[in-house]
Protein backbone atom coordinates (compact mmCIF):
# COMPACT_ATOMS: atom_id res chain seq x y z
CA UNK A 1 0.00 0.00 0.00
CA UNK A 2 0.95 3.77 -0.58
CA UNK A 3 -0.38 7.16 0.46
CA UNK A 4 -1.73 8.56 -3.04
CA UNK A 5 -0.68 12.44 -3.45
CA UNK A 6 -3.95 13.82 -3.89
CA UNK A 7 -2.24 17.27 -3.27
CA UNK A 8 -2.94 18.91 -6.64
CA UNK A 9 -6.91 18.38 -6.41
CA UNK A 10 -9.46 21.29 -5.26
CA UNK A 11 -12.51 20.08 -3.54
CA UNK A 12 -15.74 22.56 -2.90
CA UNK A 13 -18.12 21.56 0.03
CA UNK A 14 -21.10 22.57 0.24
CA UNK A 15 -23.17 22.09 3.48
CA UNK A 16 -25.26 24.63 5.61
CA UNK A 17 -24.06 22.79 8.99
CA UNK A 18 -20.94 24.61 10.15
CA UNK A 19 -19.91 21.05 11.90
CA UNK A 20 -20.19 19.32 8.76
CA UNK A 21 -18.29 21.82 6.69
CA UNK A 22 -15.52 21.96 9.47
CA UNK A 23 -15.44 18.05 9.59
CA UNK A 24 -15.33 17.02 5.84
CA UNK A 25 -13.23 20.05 5.35
CA UNK A 26 -10.46 17.85 8.47
CA UNK A 27 -11.22 14.93 6.58
CA UNK A 28 -10.04 15.87 3.14
CA UNK A 29 -7.11 17.34 4.70
CA UNK A 30 -5.99 14.30 5.99
CA UNK A 31 -6.68 12.08 2.77
CA UNK A 32 -4.36 14.72 1.37
CA UNK A 33 -6.40 17.11 -0.50
CA UNK A 34 -5.57 20.46 1.29
CA UNK A 35 -7.59 22.81 -1.74
CA UNK A 36 -10.43 22.82 0.40
CA UNK A 37 -13.10 25.87 0.05
CA UNK A 38 -16.86 25.66 1.79
CA UNK A 39 -20.18 27.20 0.76
CA UNK A 40 -23.14 27.58 3.34
CA UNK A 41 -26.12 26.89 0.68
CA UNK A 42 -26.54 26.30 -2.72
CA UNK A 43 -26.49 29.72 -4.31
CA UNK A 44 -22.88 30.65 -2.84
CA UNK A 45 -21.79 27.04 -3.58
CA UNK A 46 -23.27 27.82 -7.25
CA UNK A 47 -21.01 31.16 -7.41
CA UNK A 48 -17.78 29.19 -6.16
CA UNK A 49 -18.19 26.33 -8.80
CA UNK A 50 -18.25 28.85 -11.25
CA UNK A 51 -15.29 30.93 -10.28
CA UNK A 52 -13.12 28.29 -8.49
CA UNK A 53 -13.71 25.58 -10.87
CA UNK A 54 -13.11 23.11 -8.18
CA UNK A 55 -12.05 19.37 -9.72
CA UNK A 56 -15.18 17.82 -6.48
CA UNK A 57 -18.13 18.74 -5.29
CA UNK A 58 -19.54 17.63 -2.07
CA UNK A 59 -22.67 18.62 -1.55
CA UNK A 60 -25.44 18.18 1.22
CA UNK A 61 -29.03 16.86 -0.13
CA UNK A 62 -31.06 18.83 2.25
CA UNK A 63 -29.31 22.65 2.96
CA UNK A 64 -31.95 24.91 4.31
CA UNK A 65 -32.00 28.22 1.13
CA UNK A 66 -30.89 26.27 -2.33
CA UNK A 67 -30.95 22.53 -1.47
CA UNK A 68 -28.57 20.14 -2.70
CA UNK A 69 -30.46 18.66 -5.74
CA UNK A 70 -31.31 22.28 -6.98
CA UNK A 71 -27.42 23.11 -6.72
CA UNK A 72 -26.92 19.84 -8.38
CA UNK A 73 -29.38 20.95 -11.66
CA UNK A 74 -27.50 24.05 -11.80
CA UNK A 75 -24.01 22.81 -12.08
CA UNK A 76 -25.57 20.36 -14.81
CA UNK A 77 -27.32 23.00 -16.61
CA UNK A 78 -24.19 25.06 -16.81
CA UNK A 79 -21.38 22.60 -17.26
CA UNK A 80 -23.83 21.31 -20.69
CA UNK A 81 -22.45 24.70 -22.02
CA UNK A 82 -19.07 24.73 -20.58
CA UNK A 83 -17.54 22.40 -19.39
CA UNK A 84 -15.18 20.85 -17.96
CA UNK A 85 -17.08 17.86 -16.35
CA UNK A 86 -17.55 18.10 -12.48
CA UNK A 87 -17.73 14.62 -10.27
CA UNK A 88 -20.19 15.33 -7.75
CA UNK A 89 -20.97 13.40 -4.50
CA UNK A 90 -23.82 13.70 -2.24
CA UNK A 91 -23.99 13.32 1.48
CA UNK A 92 -27.32 12.66 2.25
CA UNK A 93 -28.90 10.88 6.02
CA UNK A 94 -31.81 9.93 3.66
CA UNK A 95 -31.71 6.29 2.38
CA UNK A 96 -34.87 6.31 0.80
CA UNK A 97 -35.22 5.00 -2.41
CA UNK A 98 -36.94 8.48 -4.12
CA UNK A 99 -34.21 10.25 -2.74
CA UNK A 100 -32.01 8.64 -4.45
CA UNK A 101 -33.36 8.53 -7.34
CA UNK A 102 -33.65 12.15 -7.29
CA UNK A 103 -30.68 12.28 -6.78
CA UNK A 104 -29.44 10.58 -9.86
CA UNK A 105 -32.04 11.93 -11.99
CA UNK A 106 -30.37 15.67 -10.98
CA UNK A 107 -26.70 14.57 -11.72
CA UNK A 108 -24.99 12.85 -8.87
CA UNK A 109 -22.34 10.71 -8.94
CA UNK A 110 -21.71 9.05 -5.97
CA UNK A 111 -23.60 9.24 -2.45
CA UNK A 112 -21.77 9.07 0.88
CA UNK A 113 -24.44 8.57 3.66
CA UNK A 114 -24.27 9.93 7.26
CA UNK A 115 -22.84 9.10 9.43
CA UNK A 116 -19.67 10.10 7.43
CA UNK A 117 -17.14 6.98 8.31
CA UNK A 118 -13.40 7.41 7.51
CA UNK A 119 -13.40 4.67 4.64
CA UNK A 120 -16.63 5.59 2.96
CA UNK A 121 -15.19 9.39 2.25
CA UNK A 122 -12.23 7.75 1.23
CA UNK A 123 -14.18 4.94 -1.35
CA UNK A 124 -16.43 7.78 -2.53
CA UNK A 125 -12.97 10.19 -3.59
CA UNK A 126 -11.23 7.18 -5.02
CA UNK A 127 -14.41 6.07 -7.20
CA UNK A 128 -15.24 9.30 -8.63
CA UNK A 129 -11.38 9.54 -9.05
CA UNK A 130 -10.79 6.09 -10.71
CA UNK A 131 -13.93 5.55 -12.55
CA UNK A 132 -15.44 8.54 -13.73
CA UNK A 133 -18.91 8.20 -15.26
CA UNK A 134 -19.19 8.49 -18.99
CA UNK A 135 -21.12 11.68 -19.22
CA UNK A 136 -24.81 11.66 -20.91
CA UNK A 137 -26.95 14.29 -22.73
CA UNK A 138 -30.61 13.59 -23.55
CA UNK A 139 -33.41 15.13 -24.04
CA UNK A 140 -34.25 16.12 -20.26
CA UNK A 141 -30.90 15.00 -18.80
CA UNK A 142 -27.37 16.26 -18.66
CA UNK A 143 -25.19 14.52 -16.18
CA UNK A 144 -23.31 11.05 -15.05
CA UNK A 145 -24.48 7.98 -16.56
CA UNK A 146 -27.15 6.64 -14.27
CA UNK A 147 -26.69 2.90 -15.30
CA UNK A 148 -24.46 1.88 -12.54
CA UNK A 149 -21.63 -0.16 -14.01
CA UNK A 150 -20.83 -2.89 -16.95
CA UNK A 151 -21.82 -5.80 -15.65
CA UNK A 152 -19.27 -6.90 -18.28
CA UNK A 153 -18.26 -7.07 -21.85
CA UNK A 154 -21.33 -9.17 -23.49
CA UNK A 155 -20.22 -9.57 -27.24
CA UNK A 156 -23.17 -11.90 -28.54
CA UNK A 157 -26.35 -10.87 -30.57
CA UNK A 158 -28.75 -8.46 -28.94
CA UNK A 159 -32.05 -10.18 -28.80
CA UNK A 160 -34.63 -7.63 -26.73
CA UNK A 161 -36.50 -5.74 -28.95
CA UNK A 162 -35.93 -2.44 -26.98
CA UNK A 163 -32.26 -3.38 -27.51
CA UNK A 164 -30.19 -0.57 -29.63
CA UNK A 165 -28.53 -1.40 -32.78
CA UNK A 166 -26.16 -0.17 -34.65
CA UNK A 167 -26.60 0.95 -38.33
CA UNK A 168 -23.68 3.11 -39.31
CA UNK A 169 -20.65 5.32 -38.08
CA UNK A 170 -18.96 8.97 -38.34
CA UNK A 171 -16.38 10.63 -36.91
CA UNK A 172 -15.97 9.31 -33.52
CA UNK A 173 -19.72 8.29 -33.38
CA UNK A 174 -21.92 5.75 -33.73
CA UNK A 175 -25.28 5.39 -34.90
CA UNK A 176 -28.02 3.70 -32.98
CA UNK A 177 -31.92 2.47 -34.20
CA UNK A 178 -34.09 1.02 -31.81
CA UNK A 179 -34.96 -2.29 -33.55
CA UNK A 180 -38.93 -2.88 -34.92
CA UNK B 1 -25.52 16.38 -33.91
CA UNK B 2 -22.44 14.94 -32.49
CA UNK B 3 -19.64 16.30 -30.74
CA UNK B 4 -16.20 15.35 -30.36
CA UNK B 5 -13.23 17.08 -28.46
CA UNK B 6 -9.73 15.64 -29.05
CA UNK B 7 -9.75 12.92 -26.29
CA UNK B 8 -13.43 12.28 -25.43
CA UNK B 9 -15.43 9.82 -27.57
CA UNK B 10 -18.92 10.31 -28.06
CA UNK B 11 -21.34 7.85 -28.94
CA UNK B 12 -25.17 8.62 -30.12
CA UNK B 13 -28.24 6.35 -29.32
CA UNK B 14 -31.62 6.62 -30.47
CA UNK B 15 -33.27 4.22 -28.52
CA UNK B 16 -36.93 3.94 -27.15
CA UNK B 17 -37.42 7.14 -28.98
CA UNK B 18 -34.91 9.13 -26.71
CA UNK B 19 -32.28 10.66 -28.57
CA UNK B 20 -28.56 10.74 -25.62
CA UNK B 21 -25.28 11.45 -26.81
CA UNK B 22 -22.62 9.43 -23.98
CA UNK B 23 -19.41 10.89 -24.38
CA UNK B 24 -16.33 9.65 -22.54
CA UNK B 25 -14.30 12.56 -21.49
CA UNK B 26 -11.21 12.39 -20.62
CA UNK B 27 -9.79 11.94 -17.01
CA UNK B 28 -8.68 14.82 -15.80
CA UNK B 29 -8.20 13.98 -11.97
CA UNK B 30 -6.41 11.15 -12.40
CA UNK B 31 -4.02 13.29 -14.16
CA UNK B 32 -2.99 15.42 -11.49
CA UNK B 33 -2.25 12.41 -9.19
CA UNK B 34 1.45 11.63 -9.87
CA UNK B 35 0.43 7.79 -7.94
CA UNK B 36 -3.22 6.98 -8.79
CA UNK B 37 -2.57 3.12 -8.47
CA UNK B 38 -2.20 3.97 -4.60
CA UNK B 39 -6.48 4.90 -4.57
CA UNK B 40 -7.08 1.39 -5.16
CA UNK B 41 -7.93 -0.83 -3.09
CA UNK B 42 -8.32 -0.26 0.59
CA UNK B 43 -6.78 2.98 2.44
CA UNK B 44 -3.18 2.76 3.60
CA UNK B 45 -3.03 2.36 7.46
CA UNK B 46 -1.43 5.79 7.35
CA UNK B 47 -4.23 7.69 5.52
CA UNK B 48 -6.77 5.76 8.18
CA UNK B 49 -4.85 6.85 11.24
CA UNK B 50 -4.85 10.70 9.85
CA UNK B 51 -8.58 10.15 9.00
CA UNK B 52 -9.49 8.83 12.71
CA UNK B 53 -7.60 11.27 14.32
CA UNK B 54 -8.97 14.19 12.20
CA UNK B 55 -12.77 12.80 13.36
CA UNK B 56 -12.19 12.21 16.84
CA UNK B 57 -10.78 15.72 17.22
CA UNK B 58 -13.85 16.79 15.26
CA UNK B 59 -15.77 14.94 17.86
CA UNK B 60 -14.06 16.58 20.80
CA UNK B 61 -14.81 19.65 19.66
CA UNK B 62 -18.67 19.04 18.79
CA UNK B 63 -19.39 17.51 21.78
CA UNK B 64 -19.96 20.70 23.64
CA UNK B 65 -21.55 22.47 21.67
CA UNK B 66 -23.97 19.50 20.92
CA UNK B 67 -24.60 19.55 25.09
CA UNK B 68 -25.58 23.45 24.66
CA UNK B 69 -27.81 22.78 21.25
CA UNK B 70 -29.85 20.31 22.99
CA UNK B 71 -30.78 22.59 25.37
CA UNK B 72 -31.26 25.45 23.50
CA UNK B 73 -33.72 23.34 21.09
CA UNK B 74 -35.62 22.48 24.26
CA UNK B 75 -35.79 25.71 25.60
CA UNK B 76 -36.66 26.69 22.19
CA UNK B 77 -39.45 23.92 21.74
CA UNK B 78 -41.14 25.41 25.31
CA UNK B 79 -41.38 28.60 24.96
CA UNK B 80 -43.13 28.17 21.33
CA UNK B 81 -40.40 30.12 19.30
CA UNK B 82 -40.96 30.17 15.36
CA UNK B 83 -40.24 26.96 13.50
CA UNK B 84 -37.95 29.32 11.31
CA UNK B 85 -35.68 29.96 14.59
CA UNK B 86 -35.63 25.60 15.44
CA UNK B 87 -34.38 24.79 12.29
CA UNK B 88 -30.81 25.84 12.00
CA UNK B 89 -30.50 23.71 15.69
CA UNK B 90 -32.38 20.70 14.72
CA UNK B 91 -30.98 20.33 11.53
CA UNK B 92 -27.91 20.79 12.86
CA UNK B 93 -28.25 17.70 15.67
CA UNK B 94 -29.73 16.26 13.20
CA UNK B 95 -26.91 16.20 10.30
CA UNK B 96 -23.66 15.49 13.00
CA UNK B 97 -25.15 13.86 16.14
CA UNK B 98 -25.40 10.39 14.51
CA UNK B 99 -21.79 11.14 12.82
CA UNK B 100 -20.64 11.54 16.39
CA UNK B 101 -22.26 8.48 17.85
CA UNK B 102 -25.51 9.54 18.73
CA UNK B 103 -27.85 8.30 16.43
CA UNK B 104 -31.24 8.72 18.90
CA UNK B 105 -30.63 12.43 19.21
CA UNK B 106 -30.50 12.09 15.04
CA UNK B 107 -33.52 10.42 14.94
CA UNK B 108 -35.56 12.31 17.11
CA UNK B 109 -34.07 15.85 15.50
CA UNK B 110 -34.56 14.37 12.24
CA UNK B 111 -38.45 13.54 12.46
CA UNK B 112 -38.52 16.83 14.32
CA UNK B 113 -37.04 18.77 10.62
CA UNK B 114 -39.97 17.01 9.10
CA UNK B 115 -42.51 19.06 11.54
CA UNK B 116 -40.97 22.16 11.50
CA UNK B 117 -40.73 21.73 7.71
CA UNK B 118 -44.21 21.42 7.19
CA UNK B 119 -44.79 25.10 9.95
CA UNK B 120 -42.14 26.64 8.39
CA UNK B 121 -44.39 29.86 7.55
CA UNK B 122 -45.86 29.44 10.68
CA UNK B 123 -45.04 31.54 13.62
CA UNK B 124 -45.05 28.42 16.22
CA UNK B 125 -45.65 24.94 16.46
CA UNK B 126 -48.68 22.81 17.69
CA UNK B 127 -47.48 23.01 21.66
CA UNK B 128 -48.18 19.66 22.41
CA UNK B 129 -46.20 18.08 19.73
CA UNK B 130 -43.83 20.41 20.52
CA UNK B 131 -43.47 19.39 24.47
CA UNK B 132 -43.52 15.54 23.05
CA UNK B 133 -40.14 16.41 20.70
CA UNK B 134 -38.89 18.36 23.93
CA UNK B 135 -39.41 15.77 26.25
CA UNK B 136 -37.99 13.03 23.97
CA UNK B 137 -35.51 15.38 23.42
CA UNK B 138 -34.81 15.28 27.63
CA UNK B 139 -34.60 11.87 27.63
CA UNK B 140 -31.96 11.11 24.47
CA UNK B 141 -29.40 13.94 25.61
CA UNK B 142 -27.04 11.61 27.30
CA UNK B 143 -27.40 8.56 24.96
CA UNK B 144 -25.01 7.27 23.13
CA UNK B 145 -24.43 3.82 20.94
CA UNK B 146 -26.96 2.09 18.97
CA UNK B 147 -30.42 2.37 19.19
CA UNK B 148 -32.15 -0.76 21.67
CA UNK B 149 -36.14 -1.35 21.52
CA UNK B 150 -36.78 1.18 24.32
CA UNK B 151 -35.81 3.96 22.19
CA UNK B 152 -37.22 2.67 18.88
CA UNK B 153 -40.56 2.91 20.56
CA UNK B 154 -39.49 6.42 21.29
CA UNK B 155 -38.62 7.00 17.38
CA UNK B 156 -41.98 5.30 16.28
CA UNK B 157 -44.35 7.44 18.92
CA UNK B 158 -42.46 10.78 17.51
CA UNK B 159 -43.19 9.23 13.94
CA UNK B 160 -46.95 8.40 14.63
CA UNK B 161 -47.28 11.83 16.34
CA UNK B 162 -45.94 14.02 13.26
CA UNK B 163 -48.06 11.45 10.62
CA UNK B 164 -51.38 11.88 13.26
CA UNK B 165 -50.93 15.43 13.23
CA UNK B 166 -50.10 15.85 9.68
CA UNK B 167 -53.27 14.13 8.64
CA UNK B 168 -55.84 16.76 10.74
CA UNK B 169 -53.77 19.39 9.00
CA UNK B 170 -54.37 18.15 5.22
Amino acid sequence: MAVPNLSALSVLVADDSLQMRRLLLAMLNAIGILNVRTAADGREAFEAVKQQRPDILITDADMGHVGGMELVRSVRRYQEQTGPYLPIIMVTGHAEQKWVEDARDAGVDEFLAKPISASSLYSRVSEVILNPRPFVRSGDYVGPDRRRRDAGEYGGPLRRQGDAQVTGTEDHAIQFETRR
Amino acid sequence: MMRSNNNSEAIRLVNKGIDETIEHLPNHLIAKIPNPEALRGKPDPIILTRLEAAIAKERKAYLGEMTKDVQRLIDALRSHVRPSELWPIAHELRCMAGTFDYPFLTQISSILCALIKKHQTSSSLPPDEADVFAHALQRARHHKGSIQAKEEAVIAGLRKVVAQHLSRSV
